[in-house]
């Protein structure tokens, strides 16, 4: 359900928000660079003394303006010409043209409505809901992966595109939910679905009709820190009936110009105060480390874009479709699978067609959605545990353990465990094990005793499966076909054999690497990356299933040490150093 | 369509004495290139006290704008009934404006001034762009604004 939640919008709206947060991330930077470049005010420095500056070098001064990193822009006209400049606090002189930087314009309008107006700003919002859903159900999917929200920034395993977009996203989802839920905030007060606008102060019923107070001398002005201001306007030369009006943080008030007088003042509304917070947070306006913080997690999003469709690809490849699963509510056999990197989906696709067809409601799922309050009309579960290493649960078991233990008691549905694994690991279908214990001792109901599959191998699994189909007195045949995982055919350069005087033969193999075109090294396509400790799967002719042998050595060949025992002369034994950095989990899985 | 709904909201916003004659008039406003986004324009009027009388056309469309066109936001409280049905998209740089009105024969030659008030984000807001007094001499005459409207006219 999740995952669903996850991957389609994401796939939907990939292209709406690799826009949103590329454009996003290049206006982070302009914040920061308007704060390092913009002059600084010297600490106490008043709107008086910065008003009375600046009318001393452009006397037709109309409008002083303070952007929220610091910049201070004064508009003045000048024997009838319009004129503007970003003013040096220090002497209230112009030091930079105020005109808008064209780039930003562009990317502000881009990156809010792709220049389509009003429709465009809400496809930008529809992007942006789409980041908030996709943070949201990303960040429960990386706390079930991870086995809990405690285990947040838990080391990850399995194949590089999921584990980048995992590393990438527990970073970056903080970033694109604050982003995400400002935007959407920021269009509803655009459309006008908020009640943030500004609120004047009533117009003063009387003004002294006179003009010329000295700016320096303003009360309110000299009380008023120019790190307070937004705004100062002038009043209209020679109109004695206007007042300077001041906007501050706090709100906006009316200066009577013949005696400075504070006539009228209205404070900012609750409303508009969250809205010029949330304006801040969301542009880094007045906030620029936030915004450039912002901004490179928002880089992030191409990435995990990229390693997303990546990742779904190859669940599309390599895990089984089951057709026509029921929902958990409904089934009455849960499958419960605990897989590293997939086969064991693969044996639970096939149980499941074997039991839909002998009429029975089944529902499978990861074991990590264990929630048996949800599992209201079920009558058994049956468990599908692999193992990974040294006993630990495989992927899509993380937190099963925690969760059994966790309840109360045990739900009254009867329970069969049926483990896989290799019978040459130590730890043979030891995770199994565990979960067969924790269901013991939770007095767990026990619909068959434990059982192993050696191997993957389909004789196993058919007995198993007569086994259950005599508990629930069905006829219950498994034929289960493993799916032959993609294969390469390398080269033997040489074999070196040792250890026959001990009775305990062993040949190092060594093989050539296949050479990799310019486009496959490119693509990531050509040879798997491997290193030392790897295993590698042999399928022996008219066999199905890969038999692991542990790589010696890096980059420039293969080299495998097999171990020649008596009776078989080539099965694989682990060697202890290689058993905990085991990658590709095929034969565990 | 727009001019209908423009008559529409002048007969109840404009309610003059003697407003038996109407003729129709045509606004022309005519942008400068001044390098920013797309201009909200507000054009009202006054009376021969500077008391606000009505408003003529809202060029742009989302109100919390609208505070930046200051004279005419005092005015009117920032009041969007006053401009409901007479609201039109903001007018791009060196773009032009035409509007078609059914103005009262009373407002003319008795003292009403029409005032455009003009805003661009990021740049600066400038209240009393044009104020033009309404007289019928003074049809056809453009107008020069002061900082984002290179002309504007009035034509009966």
């Amino acid at each position: 359900m999740i995952r669903t939640l996850h991957r389609w919008p994401g796939l939907l709206a990939l292209a709406l928000v690799t826009i949103l947060s590329l454009s996003g991330a290049a206006l982070s930077v302009f914040p920061a660079v308007e704060r390092i470049t913009a002059p600084q005010v010297e600490t106490g420095q008043t709107v008086a003394t910065l008003a009375d500056r600046i009318q001393a070098v452009y006397p037709g001064v109309e409008q002083i303006r303070r952007s929220p990193s610091g910049r201070i822009t004064a508009y003045w006209f000048d024997q009838g010409a319009p004129g503007a400049a970003v003013i040096d606090p220090a002497t209230g002189a112009g030091v930079a043209s105020a005109d808008p930087n064209q780039a930003l314009r562009w990317l502000t309008n881009f990156h809010r409505s792709l220049f389509l107006g009003d429709g465009g700003r809400i496809a930008m919002a529809a992007g942006a809901a789409a980041m908030l859903v996709l943070s949201l159900s990303g960040a429960m999917l990386v706390a079930r992966r991870a086995g809990g929200w405690r285990h947040w920034f838990a080391s990850l395993r399995g194949p590089f595109a999921g584990r980048l977009h995992v590393e990438i996203a527990r970073i970056a989802v903080i970033g694109l939910v604050l982003s995400s839920t400002t935007a959407l905030w920021m269009t509803a007060s655009t459309f006008d679905l908020l009640p943030d606008g500004g609120v004047l102060p009533t117009d003063p019923t009387e003004v002294s009709g006179e003009i010329g107070f000295a700016l320096d001398q303003m009360a309110t002005l000299l009380q008023t820190p120019v790190a307070e201001l937004r705004e100062l306007s002038f009043p209209y030369p020679g109109d004695a009936t206007d007042v300077f009006t001041l906007k501050t943080d706090r709100g906006t008030g009316y200066l009577d110009q013949g005696t400075g007088a504070l006539v009228a003042w209205a404070d900012l509304t609750g409303w508009e105060r969250v809205s010029e917070t949330i304006y801040m947070l969301h542009t880094g306006q007045g906030a620029a480390t936030l915004g450039l913080v912002l901004g490179m997690m928002a880089l992030g999003v191409p990435a995990m874009g990229v390693t997303g469709v990546l990742i779904w690809f190859a669940g599309r490849r390599g895990r089984p479709r089951i057709r026509g699963n029921q929902p958990a509510g409904r089934a009455e056999t849960i499958l419960l699978v605990g897989s590293e990197g997939g086969s064991t989906w693969g044996f639970a696709a096939t149980l499941h067609a074997s039991l839909t067809v002998a009429g029975q409601g089944v529902h499978v799922g990861p074991m990590s959605g264990f929630a048996p309050e949800r599992y209201a009309r079920a009558e058994r579960i049956i468990v599908l545990a692999a193992t990974y290493g040294d006993g630990a649960a495989p992927a899509s078991a993380k937190g099963f353990l925690d969760r059994l233990n966790a309840l109360d008691g045990a739900p009254d549905i009867p329970m069969a465990v049926l483990g896989f694994g290799d019978r040459s690991f130590p730890a043979y279908c030891a995770f199994a094990k565990d979960v067969a214990a924790a269901a013991q001792a939770k007095d767990w109901p026990e619909l068959l005793p434990l059982d192993a599959i050696d191997r993957q191998s389909p004789q196993d699994f058919a007995r198993w499966g007569r086994a259950l189909g005599e508990a629930l007195s069905i006829s219950l045949e498994l034929s289960h076909q493993p799916v032959s995982p993609r294969t390469e055919t390398l080269t033997l350069v040489s074999r070196r054999n040792y250890g026959a005087e001990m009775q305990a033969g062993a040949a190092i193999l060594r093989f050539a690497l296949p050479r990799a075109t310019l486009w496959q090294r490119l693509t990531g396509a050509g040879f798997a990356r491997f290193q030392a400790g790897d295993l590698i799967g042999v399928l022996p002719q008219g066999s199905a299933v890969p038999r692991l042998y542990s790589l010696a050595s890096g980059r420039r060949g293969l080299c495998c040490k097999v171990f020649l025992m008596r009776s078989l002369s080539s099965v694989v034994r682990q060697e202890s150093g290689c058993h905990e950095r085991f990658q590709r989990a095929s034969f565990h899985g | 369509m727009k001019s209908l709904l423009a008559t529409l909201a002048l007969t109840t916003a404009l309610t003059l004495p003697g407003l038996a004659m109407a003729r129709p008039v045509t606004l022309t406003t005519t942008l400068n290139n001044y390098g920013g986004d797309g201009a909200y324009l507000a054009l009202y009027v006054t009376d021969a006290s500077g008391a606000y009388v009505g408003s003529l056309w809202m060029a742009g469309g989302k109100s919390k704008y609208y505070e930046h066109l200051s004279d005419w936001y005092r005015a009117t409280g920032g009041d969007t009934t006053q401009v409901n049905g007479i609201t039109g998209a903001s007018v791009g740089a060196g773009r032009s404006l035409e509007i078609t009105l059914d103005l009262a024969d009373a407002l003319f030659d008795a003292g009403y001034t029409l005032h455009i008030d003009a805003a661009v984000e990021d740049m600066r807001d400038s209240p009393n762009e044009v104020a033009v007094p309404l007289t019928t001499a003074g049809a056809g005459t453009p107008v020069t604004g002061r900082r984002y409207i290179a002309n504007f006219s009035y034509d009966m």
